[in-house]
């Protein structure tokens, strides 16, 4: 068996390594850095989940990995979908935080995620709540428009 | 001009007058103006909206498939340029020590959303053979 079937996903394997390369100069203090948290661990996480999907998919037969028309249409369709979930809840979001700044309603402690945003540590800032939303809504909908056959 | 009078005209036109109703009301009645002025300017959009809508016929608003196939398309890639606006900011506001409030960074994402869409919308439409 070949080790690579499919050029197209290389590119994948490359940038894991990369990412595992720059993760661990930043944790042995080669590359300095001034934020709050640690970028390190989290790099070299997402340089091994990169590289094994880049491993699986360009061991692949390039017949294999191609989409047909079907999951194109599928997917654009549910990408363009949560593009207006994520407007929605891009704007909610701006709302509350102008509202809350303006002191003009007072939610107290119902929806501590947002009002205290310092609490949650940076698992729950803004900006990774957006790209949860994201997720859980391709996810979702791929799940749904799948189910549901018919694409027009 | 013949209005139309039919159930998709007359329900968000009394929503979008009852808006307007409660932003006056709300105006009188609350010591921060904010939201009062959102209904209010929420209000009169949608009304004129409305009146817009109510003198063309219905199927002047339905999309053909070519129309459904370019917003699809649009949409698609937009959502892939906020996606990434939003990771760029969030590594920024992560890694750096500058740090980036969701106040002004949420204008921001929502306007280059907005913007991507109808750029891309408009291109697509121009170039054809999707």
């Amino acid at each position: 068996m070949k080790l690579i079937n499919n050029k197209r996903y290389t590119v994948l394997v490359v940038l894991g390594l990369v990412n595992i390369m720059i993760g661990l100069a930043e944790m042995l203090k080669i590359i300095p850095y001034s934020g709050t948290a640690t970028p390190g661990v989290s790099m070299m996480g997402a340089g091994i989940i990169i590289l094994i999907i880049g491993l699986y998919l360009s061991r692949t037969p390039e017949s294999e990995s191609m989409p047909d028309e079907r999951t194109m249409k599928r997917d654009m369709k549910v990408q363009s979908s949560t593009f207006g979930i994520i407007l929605a809840y891009v704007t909610l979001l701006l709302l509350m935080d102008v509202s809350w700044s303006s002191n003009s309603i007072n939610m107290g402690d119902f929806f501590l995620i947002f009002s205290r945003p310092e609490d949650m540590s940076v698992l729950f800032s803004r900006y990774m709540s957006i790209i949860f939303v994201a997720i859980i809504s391709i996810v979702a909908l791929t799940f749904y428009y799948n189910k549901k056959g018919d694409m027009k | 001009m013949k209005f139309r009078t039919d159930k998709y005209i007359l329900i968000p036109m009394s929503m979008a007058i009852g808006m307007l109703i409660t932003g006056i009301l709300l105006s009188y009645f609350m010591p921060s103006l904010f939201f009062a002025r959102i209904l209010i300017i929420v209000g009169t959009m949608l009304s004129v909206t409305g009146v817009y809508v109510a003198t063309k016929p219905i199927e002047y608003f339905m999309p053909d498939e070519r129309t459904n196939k370019n917003t699809d398309k649009a949409g698609y890639h937009a959502f892939w340029i906020m996606v990434n606006v939003v990771i760029i900011l969030n590594l920024i506001d992560m890694f750096t020590s500058v740090s980036i409030e969701y106040k002004y960074a949420g204008l921001l994402i929502f306007i280059i959303g907005i913007f991507s869409l109808y750029t891309l919308r408009w291109y697509y439409n121009k170039k054809g053979g999707l």
